[in-house]
């Protein structure tokens, strides 16, 4: 895939926000060129990334990534072949994970089955050799904090998958880590569950205010959790940025195809006077707005979410300034309660849109229809294939 | 589930377990019982087993000092082994699960080699190595250490060596089994939380195996307390434990109530001190719970 690039289509960022927040801050933990190799096989590729005092950073990336190996380089697990880990600017190369007090939640939770959860909790604490009224204070605390008060006499074995995700995370946060790792958290929850519990991590975070590295593969998990993402492929850094930006302004056509869901079309770019004039089969001529995609040549993607094209009844109006319109067939419309999908075709490409449903004109498949974008939504990047 | 259908499952249940049952009863049970009922015969040299029904061949054994004096280093013996083979099998089983591909087929191999050793050979070979002029023996004299060649075949030594050789494949793959169902996160949450490396290793991976531990040392234990060829031929008679008192009685005086008598002894023996163990693991456990339970 070709270096891709942004047209930036919406010249006033929405939200730029989270971004501007994290520089703002001191930088906490700093990443810094990571190289692991295993073999031949190079796991990290040269990654960098750094968060802020207090700040919920997300690896959001498909499984071989990196993104759990660059959290295992952090937690001191694997020594990396190149590259620096600082926390607090404090080199932590060669500090073994037990000297890191770092606290980590595993994916499997990872509780000793062996002992009780106050045993659990009480571990890490042990390990500090602090005095025993201070550690059945602060473990008393901990379970307070994640509401199971009354779990400490029982085994991990009798607890709920969400109880012991909580008692997990006490015993992460009871030693009063300068740092949390989070490994696909929510992963071993079930769907409902899961909702359940990313809200309430949520809530336990932004009270801790503990600076925080979490790792996922699911983008609305990062969406919802992190002040700003790190998206990974292949061992490298695909893009960094707040929710909204990797969202609404994605650097490539991996993010933007990882990161929601999009319709994507090929298409030829030919230089004019007033910029880019891009050819899509089927879908029309699309001039970009001034500035926008200068010296694109040549083969582009053209990506537009679902959410931005809107569905009208044939000729219903004139058409919006700004935005492009192309005619459309109705194949399939499905009501989904808060949301209506609609599957359209155009020529020969399948269209997805989605409308709120309070919002959604009332349509019959087969029906002939107009679709509407704003030009601002539509992200053009260069390149042959789809990722 | 209805009682009918209950009543169903359970037929169904016991006919299938006809087979093994009965297989069990005639080629264990029955002879088990043979030997109990024999042991209670009478035995007189000329005229041979006298049929009877007294417990005097029991009373003999167990009022007699020699026989007890055989019983007591059988079993210290093997505790010893128990506890060698387990004291030098751990870190081959730590080793094993952490190792990969051909080291570990190779480490299999070598550990499974004796057990499928006749032991004649494995005999032979320590002989070689430890007889009075083995290898050993040759090169501390060589070297000046000693004059005379120093007695180590033929002893209680000998006997445990080469005993935790043939055996040490049980309690290795014992543990090993422990520890490869061990969740390694368990150790690196372990690490993360402050715990060094020998500290996660006496906190969370020992404790974890112990299981396979105590797997390990009942099948060396109950091995060793019966193993015959193993003793009688690298020990010999001057380090005898009860299977070599059975095969004396069997086969050279032909006194079988005797030996039937000395091999229920020795049965009862290990299955008693095995359950005693267990009896004590179970409720020092519960005691643990307990405590922990009021602790928090």
């Amino acid at each position: 895939m070709a270096a891709a690039l942004a047209m930036a289509p919406g010249l006033e960022p929405r939200d730029g926000s989270a971004a501007v927040d994290a520089e703002a801050r001191a930088t906490y933990l700093e990443v810094r060129d990571l190289v692991v190799r295993f073999g031949d096989y190079a796991a990290l590729g040269g990654v960098s990334f750094e968060v802020g005092a207090g700040e919920r950073l997300c690896l959001l990336g498909p499984s071989g990534c990196g993104k759990t190996t660059s959290l295992r380089v952090v937690a001191g697990f694997i020594h990396p072949d190149g590259g620096a880990v600082r926390i607090a600017g404090r080199d932590m190369l060669g500090v073994p994970p037990e000297a890191r007090n770092i606290g980590i939640l595993f994916q499997s939770y990872a509780l000793f089955p062996h002992l009780t959860v106050h045993e659990n909790v009480a571990f890490g604490l042990r390990m500090r050799n602090l005095p025993e009224a201070e550690v059945r204070r602060r473990v008393g605390e901990a379970l307070e904090l994640v509401r199971l008060p009354k779990a400490g006499p029982k085994r991990p074995s009798m607890l709920s998958g969400g109880e012991q995700q909580r008692i997990a995370f006490a015993r992460a946060v009871v030693i009063k880590p300068s740092l949390l790792l989070l490994d696909e958290p929510f992963s071993n929850l079930d769907a409902r569950l899961r909702q359940e519990m990313r809200g309430e991590l949520l809530d336990l975070l932004q009270r801790l205010e503990i600076a925080t590295v979490l790792v996922t593969h699911d983008q609305e998990e990062a969406m919802a959790i992190a002040d700003r993402i790190v998206v990974m492929r292949a061992g490298m850094v695909e893009q960094v940025g707040g929710p909204s930006d990797i969202y609404e302004r994605p650097r490539n056509l991996f993010v933007a195809r990882f990161v929601g869901e999009s319709n994507v079309f090929a298409g030829r770019a030919k230089p004019g006077a007033a910029g880019p004039q891009i050819d899509v089969p089927g879908l029309g001529r699309l001039d970009p707005p001034e500035g926008a995609g200068a010296g694109l040549a040549g083969a582009v993607q053209v990506l537009i979410r679902p959410e931005k094209i809107r569905v009208l009844p044939r000729a219903a109006r004139p058409p919006a300034r700004e935005s492009y319109r192309a005619a459309a067939t109705l194949e399939r419309l499905q009501y989904l309660g808060h949301r209506t999908e609609y599957r359209l075709r155009v020529g020969p490409h399948s269209i997805l849109a989605w409308r709120l449903s309070e919002s959604a004109p009332q349509l019959r498949p087969g029906e002939a229809v107009t679709l509407e974008w704003a030009k601002a939504d539509t992200l053009v990047f260069a390149g042959e294939t789809a990722a | 589930m209805n009682p009918g259908r209950a009543r169903h499952e359970l037929g169904r249940w016991l006919r299938l377990a006809l087979l093994p049952a009965a297989l069990f009863a005639v080629i264990y049970a029955w002879p088990m019982v043979q030997i109990l009922r024999g042991s209670l015969n009478g035995f007189d040299p000329i005229a041979g087993i006298v049929p009877a029904l007294k417990p005097d061949f029991y009373v003999k054994f167990l009022t007699d000092s020699y026989y007890l004096g055989v019983l007591w280093r059988t079993v210290r013996l093997s505790l010893m082994v128990t506890v060698v083979a387990a004291i030098a099998g751990y870190p081959i089983s730590y080793f094993l699960v952490r190792s990969r591909g051909r080291l570990r087929l190779l480490l299999i191999i070598v550990l499974l080699v004796p057990l499928v050793t006749s032991p004649v050979v494995v005999a032979y070979g320590w002989l070689v190595l430890l007889g009075s002029k083995g290898i050993v023996n040759m090169a501390l004299i060589a070297l000046g250490v000693t004059d005379e060649p120093i007695k180590m075949i033929y002893t209680a030594f000998t006997l445990v060596i080469g005993l935790v050789q043939v055996l040490a494949a049980f309690m290795v793959l014992s543990i090993a089994a422990s520890l490869q169902s061990l969740d390694w996160n368990l150790v690196l949450a372990a690490r993360s939380l402050g715990a060094g490396g020998w500290r996660a290793f006496g906190a969370i991976i020992l404790p974890l195996s112990l299981p396979g531990v105590a797997t390990g040392c009942l099948l060396v234990f109950s091995l060793s307390m019966s193993a015959y060829a193993v003793p009688a031929l690298i020990a010999g008679p001057q380090v005898k434990v009860m299977s070599e008192l059975i095969y004396e009685q069997t086969m050279a005086l032909l006194n079988w109530p005797f030996a039937g008598c000395m091999s229920i002894i020795l049965l009862l023996s290990t299955t008693g001190l095995l359950a005693a163990v267990g009896v004590l693991g179970r409720w020092q456990r519960a005691r643990q719970i307990a405590a922990a339970a009021a602790e928090a």
